[in-house]
């Protein structure tokens, strides 16, 4: 496999960690029953000001703005937190998604999307929101294939509370955890690259490769690569190529390797540049259904991280009802009178 | 006496042979038959109106449909109603009933608190809480009320440094948690 990726991959997410001034971001959006949302970004950030290049959410001029300071003393010392409320309402969905395919911020790599439908079903109405992050990649593996049902769990945590997890009274344990998850998640990231690296590859040569290097065969030593690649080897990008297809393959398919390097860097890149944040949602009347987190507010909580649409769409739904009032009368005062009509004939018999 | 029953006889006989003659058929129908519409416009309104409210129940087909039709609407709300309990009873599992949900750094508890409640969307505007009076009053005499009925074991808590600690201790741990 090429260590080239995992070179760019290792550069951007170095550059990740030491430019981390983008604002911490909470999105709460504000589902009405008419379609229409009211969608409130609040961020913080350690400077006064927010460049739009480095928001996590698509905000401009045209958003209602409120800018607040809050200044914590702890021993001694203040630390300031500027944090700005950006407030719009939009008339429908569409209008939501026109600004994230217009969006100039650092997530604008990512494809993502918002729907909103309306089923009346006589006594209840049910409203279903969902916003939705497309994959990144079109051969990686599910998450769902090396971790287990209660790692699973930790690792979809919301932000904040993995956090205080991590740093609150049973820590060591939720550490431990957390490694145990982070090991077998890179072995997925890995297995993941190396397969969509395997089936471009094989797309690429179109069968010129020969038998021993064919599609199937490279699967079969997709283990090995990730083995290699985990254990951080010394040798140079050819060498490992060298290794995984042979010299001589190397040398006839030099230029659709680089394609597919290539491919696979740009792919990942907007991917890897990814900054998360977390995704609220209030909707219209009493919530029946949702794949996300529940807070004590009785709110709806997702985060909004890389590693959950690496390979798969991320979808964060949730679906309510409200109860349409009329309808039940209107059957309450049907069943009465069918009911009275039953009594009336028994009674004249 | 004799001569009578004869008389009272062929009397009899030229009655019974003398049948009455119907002047103006017609007339006479049409007599009866208003006499029977009088005695209908007679009925009353109240059994008009039920008349009118249930006299689908006589005709079989009607009554029937009528009958599915509510059935059908009881149906259709049990199963609505047992699908919504349902998936209520899924997403109860989903609760999260401790910790903090929001990406926050600050450290002040009661900021995080603030900014909580200005996220769920129940901040007032321009920071200004509308309390009014009477709810001052009530939290006033509720405290007042736990003050008087706790008296004695505060009073213990505050001559006793060691249990005043332990107290403390516990106070602190079910706040983290």
């Amino acid at each position: 496999m090429n260590s080239k990726i995992l070179k760019s991959i290792l550069v951007i997410i170095g550059l990740m960690v030491f430019s981390c001034d983008e604002p911490e971001t909470t999105v709460t959006d504000f589902v009405h029953a008419d379609g229409s949302v009211t969608r409130r970004v609040e961020m913080k950030n350690k400077k006064k000001d927010f460049d739009p290049l480095k928001l996590r959410v698509p905000v401009d001029s045209t958003w209602n703005f409120k800018d607040t300071v809050v200044i914590a003393v702890k021993d001694g010392k203040s630390d300031t937190t500027w944090i700005r409320t950006a407030e719009k309402r939009f008339s429908n969905v569409e209008e939501i998604n026109k600004e994230y395919s217009s969006d100039i911020g650092c997530n604008k790599a990512s494809k993502r999307n918002v729907r909103f439908s309306r089923k009346f079903k006589w006594f209840n109405t049910e409203f279903r929101f969902s916003e939705n992050l497309e994959k990144c990649l079109k051969y990686g593996y599910p998450i769902e294939n090396y971790l287990s049902r209660e790692d699973l769990d930790f690792f979809y945590l919301p932000i904040g509370i993995l956090g205080e997890k991590l740093s609150g009274p049973d820590s060591t344990k939720f550490k431990a955890v957390n490694d145990t998850i982070d090991k077998k998640a890179e072995t997925w990231l890995w297995s993941s690259f190396v397969s969509e690296w395997i089936e471009e590859f094989s797309m690429l040569t179109d069968g010129r490769a020969g038998e021993d290097i064919s599609r199937e065969n490279l699967k079969k030593m997709e283990g090995e690569v990730v083995d290699m690649i985990k254990s951080k080897s010394p040798d140079s990008d050819s060498v490992v190529i060298i290794r995984y297809l042979g010299e001589e393959n190397y040398k006839k398919f030099k230029k659709e390797i680089d394609s597919t390097s290539s491919m696979i860097t740009k792919r990942v890149e907007g991917w890897s540049s990814f900054k998360e944040y977390s995704l609220r949602v209030v909707m219209p009347g009493k919530v029946i259904s949702t794949n996300g987190y529940i807070d004590k507010n009785g709110e709806l909580l997702w985060p909004v991280k890389s590693d959950f649409f690496l390979c798969a769409q991320y979808e964060m739904w949730a679906v309510s009802k409200i109860s349409n009032k009329w309808a039940w009368i209107v059957s309450g005062i049907f069943l009465l009178f069918v009911l009275s009509g039953l009594i009336f004939r028994i009674v004249k018999k | 006496m004799d001569n009578g029953d004869k008389k009272y006889e062929m009397v009899l006989n030229v009655l019974k042979k003398s049948k009455p003659e119907l002047m103006d058929a017609e007339a006479f129908s049409d007599k009866i038959i208003k006499l029977l519409q009088e005695e209908k416009s007679k009925i009353s309104l109240q059994e008009l109106i039920i008349e009118f409210l249930f006299g689908w129940v006589y005709i079989g087909w009607v009554r029937r449909s009528m009958v599915a039709v509510a059935l059908s609407v009881i149906l259709l709300f049990g199963y609505q109603q047992a699908l919504i309990l349902r998936r209520i009873n899924d997403l109860s599992d989903q609760k999260v009933t401790n910790g903090k949900t929001t990406m926050t750094s600050l450290t002040d508890e009661f900021s995080d608190k603030i900014l909580l409640y200005r996220i769920s969307g129940k901040k007032l505007t321009d920071g200004k809480i509308n309390i009014s009076e009477k709810e001052i009053d009530r939290l006033i005499k509720s405290v007042n009320r736990l003050q008087v009925k706790y008296q004695d074991i505060i009073y213990l808590i505050e001559n006793d440094p060691e249990l005043k600690k332990y107290i403390e201790a516990k106070m602190n741990k079910s706040k983290k948690n």
